[in-house]
């Protein structure tokens, strides 16, 4: 019995020592691991991850893809530094611009994009858990810019293909996650131009979207509805990015660093009030200025909380995140600044600037 | 006599004894099979030094009460509970927590083991890298600096 706190974690029983490290973050986890070998061994343990399992361990991490001299690079935001730290190996197959991305448990998959300027029917997933990268099996048509929502179980890819191979057997291709499989999906009727924007409300398992005219669309594949959405067109549909919805409302970024919401019944944006602290920050970083100048929101997205996070350059080199949380008080929608703060500056090494391609909250369970 | 409450004594390896209620004593598994399959007055833990058990003896003590008297506004709520596994936990140093944590094990105290596994792993992660880990835990790295260079990086993820 005369354990030391030198001998330690290693000395304990392996279930006990494995009981203790269940409760630890996979970050910390990561950091435990550099301390020696032993307990990189334990930490790699396959009763660890058991353990993990079995407690049902979820943490949500926020991933997000940076396109950097013209390369896409994934990073993941660490919650205790508020800082992207870039994941590694890199996949040198994954399109550079215009791919689909979509959520799973555990992981992202990223679907077609352009390459060399041309379309691809790739398709990879991107574990979370292991950060390793699979190929999965590819799309019947090279697609980018194509809408991909996830309902069901099965992700549900919409347009983005060559306008000649636009017909309507093919418009809509369906990938089951179970399976592993693709095939074809109903929705001859529905419009052959692509998407805009689109989200889903899981809660009805419909997907919104909207095209460039500005017209809006539903389909509710496990209903076989489809049809046209909203009382009339939203002339300013092209102006609002990042559809993403929380709590069975839409939200998207507008210019001038505008957070919109909308009700999917009536398709009526409005914006989130009171986020008072973010335009501080707006006045804060244009000092100087004489004229009122506001930031551009690259990047919006939801977490797990339900929060909105969003991504702003305050130069061409320094990204800026902030967390908003949402208050639905009679008819409006009030956001409140959780944090602020500078996650990503680009090394110098790199001549030009970096864009944000994607981002999303992933919930990692030990694998 | 019902009323009377029956006494254990227990003894550690190092011989310091302890009397304790029986009940008490039935916090732990360990102690409960050992109490009725053998109901001498004494009971010796060999595994067990009278530093760590005196500190088992304070847990079980504090539990058994509230469990006790749980009805009652008077006794201590489950939040006074959890002042009181607070500070007890701060008080201690790593490798009291360990010892404490190897005995809970043997003695198959569940809610102290628990316990004390989230001080551990409150500790890691209060540490901000790897250095700190070391220095906090007693660690003595064992890789060379290529190994490390690699494992830094196979790791950069999780870094500030």
């Amino acid at each position: 019995m005369n354990v030391s706190a030198s001998s330690g974690l290693c000395s304990l029983p392996e279930d006990v020592a494995i009981n203790c490290l269940a409760k630890v973050s996979r970050f910390d986890l990561a950091v435990l691991a550099m301390s020696s070998k032993s307990h990189r061994a334990l930490v790699s343990s396959p009763k660890l991850l058991e353990q993990r399992r079995r407690m049902g361990c979820m943490e949500p991490c926020l991933y997000v893809c940076l396109q950097i001299s013209g390369n896409p690079r994934w990073f993941v935001l660490n919650p205790h530094h508020r800082r992207l730290n870039p994941i590694i190996p890199w996949n040198p197959s994954q399109a550079p611009e215009l791919s689909s991305f979509v959520v799973v448990d555990g992981g992202i998959y990223v679907l077609g994009g352009l390459i060399n300027g041309r379309r691809t029917s790739d398709v990879w997933f991107l574990d979370c858990s292991t950060h390793t990268w699979n190929r999965a099996p590819s799309m019947k048509k090279p697609r980018a810019s194509a809408s991909a929502n996830l309902i069901d179980g099965k992700i549900y890819v919409c347009g983005g293909c060559r306008e000649e191979e636009a017909i309507a057997t093919h418009w809509v291709d369906v990938f089951d996650l179970k399976s592993q499989t693709w095939g074809t999906c109903f929705s001859p009727k529905m419009t052959r131009s692509s998407f805009h924007q689109s989200a889903v409300i899981e809660e009805e398992k419909t997907v919104y979207a909207v095209n460039k005219e500005g017209e809006g669309y539903y389909m509710c594949p496990s209903k076989k509805w489809e049809g046209t959405w909203g009382v009339r067109r939203d002339p300013f549909s092209g102006t609002r990015e990042d559809w993403c919805a929380t709590r069975k409302v839409l939200f998207c970024r507008a210019p001038a660093g505008r957070i919109l919401w909308c009700d999917p019944h009536d398709f009526h944006w409005i914006q989130v009030n009171g986020v008072d602290a973010y335009h501080e920050f707006r006045w804060k970083q244009v000092e100087g200025l004489e004229a009122y100048c506001a930031i551009q929101i690259c990047r919006l997205c939801t977490n797990s909380a339900g929060n909105i996070v969003i991504f702003w350059k305050v130069s061409p080199r320094l990204l800026w995140s902030a967390e908003i949380s949402l208050q639905r008080v009679a008819g409006e929608i009030w956001g409140k600044v959780e944090w602020s703060d500078a996650v990503f500056k680009l090394d110098d090494t790199f001549s030009s600037g970096f864009q944000v391609l994607y981002s999303a909250s992933v919930l990692v369970s030990a694998k | 006599m019902e009323n009377e409450k029956k006494m254990i004594t227990l003894k550690s390896s190092d011989d310091v004894t302890f009397e304790v209620e029986e009940a008490v004593v039935l916090e732990s598994q360990f102690l409960s099979h050992l109490v009725q399959d053998c109901p001498a007055p004494e009971h010796k833990i060999k595994e067990v030094t009278g530093k760590i058990l005196s500190k088992v003896v304070e847990y079980c003590e504090k539990h058994v009460v509230v469990v006790v008297d749980g009805g009652d506004s008077s006794s201590s709520s489950g939040d006074d509970l959890k002042k009181w596994d607070d500070k007890f936990i701060k008080e201690m140093d790593l490798s009291t927590v360990y010892d404490l944590i190897a005995a809970a094990n043997y003695l198959n105290i569940q809610a102290l083991l628990d316990l004390m596994c989230q001080r551990v792993a409150d500790v890691i992660t209060a540490c901000k890298d790897h250095k700190e880990i070391r220095e906090t835990l007693g660690i003595v790295s064992d890789y060379t600096a290529e190994e490390e260079a690699e494992v830094l990086k196979e790791n950069e993820w999780a870094f500030d």
